[in-house]
């Protein structure tokens, strides 16, 4: 049995909160009704709530007042809220979104209006839920490796700086738009979801591999693609699937065909690898693990250019150099060095090389 | 629509009202009881706001009332009660009572109507 949405009216006029009650609990909705602003806040602080339908002119607190001290709140969870107003100018439209509101319902509403708007606010709202349990999804998968907390966090703002780059670039004009950007920003996070499939004594060893433990880390990718693949053709209209997939299975590809796992060349690798191949080296790079000591910017900047055009697709590398400030910006803005310099072992410190930064 | 609130339509244009009510009679004829009770009470809140010169809880009222009339479907009541919450921004006193004395005159019919299930008081 699927859970009802909570919806709260906030309206002081009881004629048009029975209509906005009794239409929302006809299409579904379990409703909760308040008679002023500061009650609303109340009850919205209580976290019962997805969605708010308030009116804007009422007593004490307003409707966009209410908005503001909503957003203000940052609650756990979005708050899709909708102004209920008799004002429909362009000046109150604009005060109420710059207050937060989502949307606006003009009096008088329709039932129909209301419905269509509420499923709107659902959308997003499930859109939301999809993206925190993308995230937690690859947190999960983080928690069982050595990498540094924040990687994640990390490796997906630096392949948004590289999208973002090359979306102003004329030759990336058709294949980068913003959704893209918002895509890889969601997805680049799932890079490593393979290695949920590795053993522990590989995935957890706290040195170097040997061949045969590379080997079997190597295939990480593999199991990550092909995970992500059949879910992504059960559901081929899910651009996020696919992308998530590629990044799974080709950010360990490299430019000159000597990667894995299957060793493509150059743009036969989708541009969603290549990107994030360069984010999750430059973080390994510039990350304290417990293989590898952190490097800094210069030396991963100096590392990187050593693989230009072999390791990395050059208009990717010439990318992070239009953006390095951001990097480095992030870099700080991240940092999560959580692993004492004691736990490093003196021989690992002294491996500077671009493959010892990367399992 | 065929409903019980057909004596309503002079004011009342009773389909929207059904389709605002999701076609439930019964929920329709509540919302017209409350309709009477509440604009009745602000009708009697705006006369003693206006004998007091409060203009900001004519406008306040006046606001409220449109929203509440024009919910319910009565359109013409509610277009009345527009122009009282406009005279009373424009702080127009003068205009404020006309407004007010015509919207009572119009609500006063709608009243009788409602009070007698669509036989007007002689």
């Amino acid at each position: 049995m699927t859970a009802r949405l909570k919806v709260l009216v906030v309206e002081d006029d009881q004629i048009s909160a029975e209509l906005l009650t009794n239409s929302l609990i006809h299409f579904g909705y379990d409703v909760d009704v308040a008679r002023d602003g500061c009650e609303g806040f109340d009850l919205v602080r209580t976290g019962r709530y997805t969605m708010v339908i308030s009116d804007w002119d009422m007593p004490g607190i307003q409707g966009d007042e209410l908005c503001r001290k909503i957003r203000d709140r940052q609650c756990s969870s979005y708050v899709y809220f909708v102004l209920l107003t008799s004002h429909g100018d362009m000046d109150h439209v604009v005060a109420g979104l710059q207050a937060g509101a989502d949307d606006f319902l003009v009096k008088p509403f329709s039932p129909e209006e209301i419905q269509v708007r509420l499923r709107t606010g659902e959308r997003l709202l499930s859109l939301q839920s999809r993206d925190f349990m993308l995230f937690a999804l690859a947190k999960l998968t983080e928690a069982r490796d050595n990498e540094t907390g924040l990687h994640l966090e990390r490796m997906r703002e630096y392949s948004r700086i590289l999208a973002d780059e090359l979306s102003g670039w004329k030759d990336y004009k058709n294949d980068i738009d913003g959704d893209f950007v918002q895509l890889i920003y969601l997805t680049s996070p799932l890079h490593d979801i393979g290695k949920v499939g590795i053993p522990d004594r590989v995935l957890l060893k706290p040195g170097r591999l040997n061949r045969e433990e590379f080997e079997i880390m190597k295939e990480h990718a593999r199991l990550g693609g092909e995970t992500l693949a059949t879910v992504a053709e059960a559901h081929p209209t899910e651009k996020y699937l696919a992308m998530a997939r590629d990044i799974a299975l080709t950010h360990h590809e490299r430019f000159d065909g000597s990667g894995y796992p299957h060793g493509r060349i150059g743009k036969e690798i989708p541009l969603s690898g290549r990107i994030t191949a360069l984010a999750d080296v430059y973080d390994a790079l510039t990350s304290q693990r417990v293989y590898k000591p952190k490097y800094s910017h210069e030396k991963a900047r100096r590392l990187i250019l050593e693989g230009d055009g072999t390791h990395f697709d050059p208009d990717m590398v010439q990318a992070f150099l239009n953006r390095e400030d951001e990097f480095i910006h992030i870099a700080k803005l991240l940092d999560s060095a959580t692993i004492p310099a004691s736990q490093i072992s003196p021989i690992e410190q002294n491996l500077g090389s671009l493959a010892d930064a990367l399992h | 629509m065929g409903t019980d609130l057909e004596y309503l339509e002079e004011f009342i244009d009773v389909d929207d009202l059904m389709k605002r009510c999701m076609g439930n009679i019964d929920f329709a004829t509540h919302i017209v009881d409350v309709l009477s009770e509440r604009c009745e009470a602000d009708m009697r809140e705006m006369e003693q706001a206006l004998s007091e010169d409060n203009v900001r809880q004519v406008a306040t009222v006046s606001h409220r009332l449109k929203g509440a009339l024009s919910s319910a479907a009565a359109h013409g009541l509610s277009h009345r009660a527009d122009e009282l919450c406009n005279s009373a921004n424009r702080n127009s006193p003068a205009e404020m009572s006309s407004c007010l004395e015509g919207l009572r005159i119009e609500w006063n019919q709608l009243a009788s109507l409602i009070s007698n299930q669509g036989t007007p008081e002689s």
